[in-house]
């Protein structure tokens, strides 16, 4: 029995409490380890070669809508329906009455706010799936291992494209199939093209700008739910990341390429069980897990731990998402930034920024492994916004970022106390010197005097539990609001058993290493 | 010399980021120009005698803390009988130099308002040889509706306690105006002040950056990144004080 495990990543808690259930119902599942590449092509793998699909919807609430939920879970039930797969559907009890339509019949009810009251009612619904898949027959895709198809639209440009996938492929170890040019007058009807699809383990299609051939190809693998990577040539892409239906829009070749090679990559990795997981730790434990992003960083993410001031190589004020929403605040007050003095108009600055950060909905979560002792990974704020996700320093660092964009003197604390470490953003008032001492003290005495004002930078992103010192009656929404999040990191420099580890003051950094 | 409670000074700063006044009763107030020495806020002037005007804001929000030296202190509390009005003697123990009890209701935080003008002002002062470059300028400070503060200066000293009070003993504050303290008796080197009102136990300061009163010089160009509005004041750190 192998069942797919959909779940919204961020949402420990209520996944820990289904893990839970299905550790008790011994069914054990299958999940894709969150990472930073989106594939619909391996999800459609495992929907034609999983024997059941377990769904919990919880709700992501917007501005505008309540009731609002991951359109990522959204497509991959649609997926599931599509390949016919038995499914099992927890949906939070306000996602359902804003979408009924949405979620078939069949959907078993959550209220994430009192669910265990309802674990008698839940584990049935587990309880009757076990046996439903106990007892169904399922056929499983018959195709040939290794075997990939292209297809590709018209156009020079796109058969150079054609050449190159298929040299990826085969480095891969894929034979490959190419199947290029019109096939005029067979359309839907063609009988040969549907085999070489439904034979083939992977197909790939590179579109083109007019309807082709190629785009009826795609139509009969998405109807078949067969593995399918789409490449659509766009020539005013901005980027080569795929959307929710897995399209990738490129532009440059080489973008797309590399692109295409994370795909496959991602195509080729495997599952993991979170309920053996659950089994050998704690259904906590495994939720977290699974739900910490595995992402590809590269050297200019890796931060020696030891290395208070290197941090300032993780402040990017120019990258264009700070500039977007530093530009957003300008606009907002309708004055220079830069020239903005005073504790009122820094204080006005910052709690605009962080509603803005806020608004974005980003998850929390911990620090993935980096492998190297002392070593972590730091997103830019380009990588937070394609992850949607932050962890600590990511945030404090994306704060700091904006901070100084908008002509402020961001900083970045890190303090430390028993069995854990925590990142703090914050600024230091324009008109109050840099400290030469920047102990503990010096800190406590400029955020008393609000000379310094610091902030609980993960409070702008979503997180289900508290990560520093907020309560768990602060979080609304998972989110902090801005006088909450200071007043929590005041509670977090202000505790008994906390040491400062670093103190980065960013203006006086950059003006030090200047001289 | 360095201070003989520096312990104490540096404990309070580690704590609450500010300088703990000594001795605890001396009167500091926003605006006042002076030196350290031996962990003492020397007072030589201020704004007021300069003809600088100093606004001055108070905090609404309030605070009572209790501290205790990490090393070096042991109370005990001793309850008399289960009477309406209990009496009890707390008995406080040091067996280091510093060491100390902290204990303060309804703290304030009062802060210098218009530092930028008051700066430019101190500039103007020094030029007519008025300030003093080695002064520094109280700018914030902590008042205490009540504040009990209890130091040793010797290696071993104690002091005992004695308490009226409808509460149990363990839990109050030794600042707590409900709360009659009076001392029973001192063992060795101890400075007190047992419930004092209106104190201003805590204070900070900042003195003018050196380069405004160096030999004229034009200022190095610094590049992008660097504030041309830079601040004329910078914050002397704790070890000034306690190396004072």
């Amino acid at each position: 029995m192998q069942v797919y495990f959909s779940n919204s990543y961020r949402d420990f808690a209520i996944n820990a409490y289904f893990l839970e259930r299905f550790v008790e119902e011994e069914i054990s599942l299958y999940a894709d380890q969150k990472t930073d590449v989106w594939s619909v092509a391996k999800l459609e793998r495992y929907m034609s070669e999983m024997t059941g699909f377990v769904s919990v919807i919880p709700r992501r609430e917007t501005e505008k809508d309540p009731g609002a939920y991951s359109p990522y879970i959204g497509y991959e039930l649609n997926l599931a329906r599509r390949a016919r797969v038995p499914r099992l559907l927890f949906v939070d009890e306000l996602v359902l009455k804003h979408h009924q339509l949405d979620f078939p019949e069949d959907a078993v009810p959550f209220r994430p706010e009192t669910h265990d009251s309802d674990k008698i009612y839940h584990s049935k619904a587990i309880r009757n799936f076990g046996r439903e898949l106990e007892t169904a027959y399922r056929r499983t895709r018959v195709f040939v291992s290794k075997e990939a198809t292209v297809v590709t639209g018209e156009g020079k440009h796109l058969l150079a494209a054609a050449q190159d996938v298929a040299e990826i492929l085969r480095r891969e170890r894929y034979a490959v199939a190419l199947l290029t040019g019109r096939r005029p007058g067979r359309g839907l009807d063609d009988i040969r093209l549907l085999e070489a699809l439904r034979r083939a383990e992977l197909c790939v299609f590179l579109l083109g700008d007019r309807i082709s051939d190629a785009h009826i190809a795609l139509a009969m693998a998405h109807a078949d739910c067969i593995p399918s990577v789409r490449l659509q040539f766009d020539a005013r892409a901005t980027d080569s990341n795929p959307s929710i239906s897995g399209v990738i829009r490129w532009r440059a070749p080489a973008d797309m390429l590399s692109e295409f090679a994370k795909q496959v990559a991602s195509y080729e990795k495997g599952l993991v069980r979170p309920v053996d997981m659950a089994r050998e730790s704690s259904p906590t434990d495994a939720a977290r897990s699974v739900g910490t992003m595995e992402w590809g960083a590269r050297d200019e993410n890796k931060w020696s731990v030891e290395d208070g001031p290197a941090l300032i190589r993780h402040v990017h004020p120019n990258f264009t998402f700070v500039r977007d929403e530093v530009d957003r605040v300008r606009a907002q007050l309708d004055k220079a930034l830069g020239r903005v003095d005073g504790r009122e108009g820094s204080m006005e600055i910052c709690n605009l920024l962080y509603d803005g950060v806020r608004r974005h909905r980003f998850g929390y979560e911990t620090e993935q492994r980096t492998g190297t002792m002392g070593v972590q990974s730091i997103r830019t704020p380009q990588q937070i916004a394609t992850h949607k996700t932050a962890t600590c320093i990511d945030a404090a660092c994306l704060f700091a970022s904006m901070l100084e964009a908008a002509g402020q003197n961001p900083l970045i604390v890190v303090v430390a106390g028993p069995e854990f470490a925590h990142a703090l953003a914050g600024y230091r008032v324009r008109g109050e010197p840099a400290w030469d001492n920047r102990s503990i003290g010096d800190l406590r005495g400029a955020v008393a005097r609000r000379d310094a004002v610091l902030f609980e930078a993960t409070g702008a992103v979503e997180a289900d539990a508290p990560v520093g010192a907020e309560t768990a009656g602060e979080r609304h929404g998972k989110l902090l609001a801005f006088m909450d999040a200071i007043e929590a990191a005041r509670r977090m420099l202000t505790g008994s058993d906390v040491n400062l580890k670093h103190f980065v003051d960013v203006r006086a950094l950059r003006g030090s290493n200047s001289r | 010399m360095a201070s003989p409670v520096r312990l104490y000074q540096q404990e309070m700063h580690d704590n609450l980021g500010f300088f703990p006044t000594w001795l605890p009763g001396d009167r500091i107030e926003i605006g006042d120009a002076g030196v350290l020495e031996r962990g003492r806020f020397r007072r030589m002037a201020s704004l007021a005698e300069l003809g600088i005007a100093c606004e001055v804001d108070t905090s609404a929000a309030e605070q009572s803390v209790q501290y205790t030296s990490t090393q070096g202190t042991r109370i005990a509390a001793t309850s008399g009988a289960a009477a309406a009005l209990a009496r009890a003697e707390i008995t406080v123990e040091f067996s280091r130099e510093g060491a100390f009890v902290f204990h303060a209701t309804r703290l304030h935080l009062r802060h210098l308002q218009n530092r930028t003008a008051v700066g430019d002002e101190i500039v103007k002062a020094y030029k007519k040889a008025k300030w003093d470059k080695e002064w520094l300028l109280v700018e914030a400070l902590h008042t205490a509706e009540r504040a009990t503060i209890i130091v040793s200066e010797d290696t071993s000293a104690g002091l005992v306690l004695a308490a009226s009070t409808q509460v149990p003993i363990a839990s109050i504050s030794l600042a707590d105006p409900k709360v009659n303290l009076t001392v029973a008796s001192t063992r060795g080197k101890v400075v007190h002040i047992i419930g004092g009102k209106g104190l201003h136990p805590l204070y900070s300061c900042l003195r003018l950056k050196d380069p405004l009163f160096g030999a004229p010089s034009v200022r190095p160009v610094l590049g992008l990144g660097v504030h041309g509005d830079e601040p004329a004041f910078s914050r002397p750190g704790i070890n000034e004080l306690l190396n004072s």
